[in-house]
């Protein structure tokens, strides 16, 4: 609880961090109690297509006479879900090899790391969307594809860490009382080895967000669900006589990817206030 | 005061008049034509494919025996001077025109013809067997004289001499080796062209650009008029849009914009739009149904579904308006064939819900009665924009859909190579004759693994198929149009496909530009009379 309230107090003292929070927070909820407040069906045709914001529906229709309001609403969610599930995923699979690597060094360092530049050198965008065009566009292939360009540099840093931290004494105590070589990953390298990957992963989410808008753009994405991504992609047709379809989608991930990045940072200086100096 | 304004009438009527005149009397020549369509033609010549693309650019190149006049495609001499039919309709001459070449210098000769019908667009040509098959014998007498002789009346025959449906192909072109081992597709003279038509290929920069350049010897005196037509290849809807705008590119044919993109270029003053022009293709959409499995194979269902489906707003709001509701497999503006007793399409939910519980499919404790996987034609955004429409109309009746996106060469395989899918949304065109366009979706006989746009469905109708090979023989006439009455009653009353629209195809181009409309089929003619400002 102490901890907490350090990290806390910290964390408020930067005010970008502290308002990127908010926004945050504003975005979360509108993701988790939007599409039942506002319960239109962003696929329903409600009107006659290109009708202006604040007319008949408060941010107009697109194209097809859809509802953006709906759209905004309900793809939050799909965007949100998208960007931090595979954050989550590439955390878990980027920390376990570096953790692994970074810990025992050696052949198996050799071969996970290797592994993990062979992912590095390739422009992780062009991956994804090869992934996506591969296997068939929908939410969990979307998902896998932007964790799976993601995870690399999770490991870098995991395994950084698990390097300095393995030959500490705290470390090679435990080892003396013959403690198995996973509780000690575990329980006592990874607590304090997890604050740059926490600030790291939180980073991700952003990137994921605009990951899965450049696939939904594209046209590679759940053609059954609302992103914002696929809300610019649908306007980017009639960008020039209707360029406020595009833009509402698209302040909507700008907003969101610079919240993300402020509390990210924020993070990161609540988490190691000695890198700041 | 009153004498004045009627000289000014007058003299603006005198005006009107001479500029009509002018447009009409006096065409330049000169200039460049470009155009724009996507994707890119995989060919040029239509007996690679029929695809649009091709059809486009292939048609400026090669020639076939006949031309044809007005929307009804009346036929008019090209390459054959004059034509005779004999009164049983089994013998067909056609008195070839002299002095034509080869854009080689070589002379076109009849065996030429017989060599394009016999060798070429029979075997080759996606539609020759439908034309050629009743062909029991081609003769060449001399040099300019051909006599096709036929086993049974083929009453189409003479539409059938269109350069994207029999071309000419020089016979001197292909060696011996390449027609014996069936490598006409790859034959060398595929890849560079040697017609008779207008135009011949100069350039062709994948990705980029075709420049066709102006036949000189062309046979027609004075034609063409252009010097130059060039494709353009912009695979994005956005940036054609704007090209036509710019004046970058003369032409967007058939659709080749988004529908939002072309409203607003139809109200500009420096474009015309027309949907005139297309009246030989009749572009008709449908959902096509794949009967082998349940629910779908059960006729309360589909009727269910194509209930469930408001075709107005469908045309009104993804088409912008381009098209009108289908009533059936042939289009409505086709005087000769079309059943006028046809009604519309009726559009109501509730009946569709009552006619599903009536099936046994009632809506589970989810509110939902079953699940169906869509594919959609990957033409372009309109017709994912449509799949998202067709969802949302069924899901209000309790069926579940969920979309599946496919490329071009994965969607033809899962139709119609692997037969593995529910629904999809696609076109045909009837063509200038419904045996042409309409038998091979719905003829038995057509139910073959890996033929594109063919009968997929796996509809098996033996009244369908008897009444298809009756009209297939009958010429044109009020027995003909009682046979295919019957045939749309039968496939209205067995909805193998859900019909949805009668497509509009719009064509934009640049005020600069004249006599792009001529036929029923324009854009795929030789637009050797098209000239610009």
């Amino acid at each position: 609880m102490k901890r907490f309230h350090i990290f806390w107090f910290r964390f408020r003292r930067n005010r970008a961090a502290a308002g990127g929070a908010v926004v945050l927070a504003a975005i979360l909820a509108l993701a988790a109690f939007g599409p039942v407040l506002y319960d239109v069906d962003p696929f329903e045709m409600v009107g006659r297509p290109f009708m202006l914001p604040f007319d008949r529906y408060p941010l107009g229709t697109d194209v097809a006479g859809r509802d953006i309001l709906a759209g905004i609403v309900h793809g939050a969610r799909v965007s949100l879900m998208i960007g931090v599930l595979a954050s989550v995923a590439a955390t878990i699979v980027g920390v376990t090899f570096g953790a692994v690597a970074g810990y025992y060094g050696g052949k198996i360092d050799d071969i996970l790391m290797r592994t993990t530049e062979f992912f590095l050198c390739i422009p992780s965008f062009v991956l994804a969307v090869v992934l996506v065009a591969i296997f068939q566009p929908d939410v969990v292939t979307v998902t896998i594809a932007i964790a799976v360009v993601s995870w690399p540099s999770v490991a870098r840093l995991a395994r950084g860490e698990f390097i300095s931290h393995r030959d500490r004494e705290y470390v090679l105590g435990c080892r003396a009382i013959g403690m198995p070589d996973w509780e000690i990953i575990l329980l006592q390298i990874m607590p304090n080895a997890l604050p740059p990957i926490i600030v790291v992963s939180s980073l991700m989410v952003a990137t994921a967000i605009l990951t899965e808008s450049g696939l939904s753009f594209l046209g590679l994405s759940d053609p059954n669900l609302v992103s914002w991504g696929y809300m610019i992609g649908v306007a980017r047709t009639v960008l020039r006589s209707a360029w406020w379809m595009a833009a509402i989608p698209g302040a909507m991930i700008l907003i969101t990817v610079l919240a993300i990045n402020l509390v990210g940072e924020g993070l990161n200086d609540a988490l190691n206030p000695k890198l700041r100096k | 005061m009153r004498i004045t304004s009627m000289i000014g009438i007058a003299s603006a009527m005198l005006l009107t008049g001479a500029v009509t005149v002018a447009d009409a009397a006096q065409p330049k020549k000169g200039g460049t034509l470009t155009y724009t369509y996507h994707p890119e033609p995989t060919a040029l010549s239509t007996i690679a494919t029929t695809a649009v693309p091709v059809a486009l650019i292939s048609t400026k190149i090669y020639e076939s025996l006949l031309e044809y006049e007005g929307a009804g495609l009346t036929p008019k001499p090209g390459l054959a001077e004059s034509w005779a039919v004999s009164p049983d309709q089994l013998t067909y001459t056609f008195k070839l025109r002299k002095g034509v070449k080869w854009h080689d210098g070589k002379d076109f000769t009849s065996e030429d013809v017989k060599f394009s019908i016999g060798t070429i667009a029979l075997k080759y040509h996606s539609r020759g067997k439908t034309y050629f098959s009743n062909v029991a014998d081609i003769e060449t007498p001399d040099a300019h004289t051909v006599i096709l002789k036929l086993n049974a009346p083929v009453p189409y025959l003479l539409r059938a001499f269109q350069p994207g449906e029999t071309p000419m192909m020089p016979k001197h072109a292909f060696s011996e080796q390449e027609i014996a081992e069936k490598k006409v597709r790859k034959a060398k003279v595929m890849q560079n062209p040697i017609g008779t038509g207008p135009f011949k290929l100069k350039e062709w920069s994948k990705g980029s650009h075709i420049i066709l350049e102006r036949n000189a010897n062309y046979w027609k005196p004075g034609k063409p008029y252009l010097d130059q037509i060039v494709l353009r290849v912009l695979p994005d809807g956005a940036a054609r849009a704007i090209a036509v705008e710019k004046g970058e590119v003369d032409l967007a044919p058939m659709t080749a914009l988004p529908p939002p993109e072309i409203q607003r270029l139809s109200k500009l003053p420096s474009l015309v739009s027309s949907q005139e022009g297309s009246e030989g293709l009749g572009p008709v959409m449908w959902l096509e149904v794949n009967l082998r499995e349940k629910p779908l194979s059960d006729v309360k269902v589909r009727q269910a579904l194509s209930l469930a489906i408001d075709r107005k707003k469908l045309v009104d709001v993804i088409w912008y308006g381009m098209g009108k509701p289908a009533r059936g497999p042939i289009v409505s503006s086709n005087p000769n064939h079309f059943d006028k007793t046809l009604p519309a399409f009726e559009f109501n939910p509730k009946k569709a819900e009552e006619m599903l519980d009536e099936a046994g499919y009632k809506r589970g404790a989810n509110g939902k009665r079953f699940k169906l996987t869509q594919n959609f034609l990957p033409y372009g955004e309109e017709w994912v924009r449509q799949g998202e429409y067709i969802r949302q109309a069924f899901s209000k009746i309790g069926v579940e859909v969920d979309t599946q996106s496919l490329d071009m060469g994965g969607w033809l395989k899962r139709i119609y190579t692997d037969w593995d899918y529910n629904y999809t949304s696609n076109f045909t065109h009837n063509y200038s004759d419904p045996t042409i366009g309409v038998q091979r979706a719905f003829i038995s006989t057509n139910i073959r693994k890996g033929a594109s746009f063919s009968n997929s469905m796996n509809y098996a109708s033996p009244k369908v198929d008897d009444l298809l090979k009756k009209a297939a023989a009958l010429p044109d006439g009020p027995e003909r149009k009682k046979v295919w009455a019957e045939v749309q009653q039968t496939i209205r009353a067995d909805l193998p496909v859900i019909f949805l629209i009668e497509m509009g195809y719009t064509h934009i181009w640049n005020k600069r530009v004249h006599g792009l409309i001529t036929n029923g089929v324009s854009m795929y003619s030789g637009w050797d009379s098209v000239w610009v400002d």
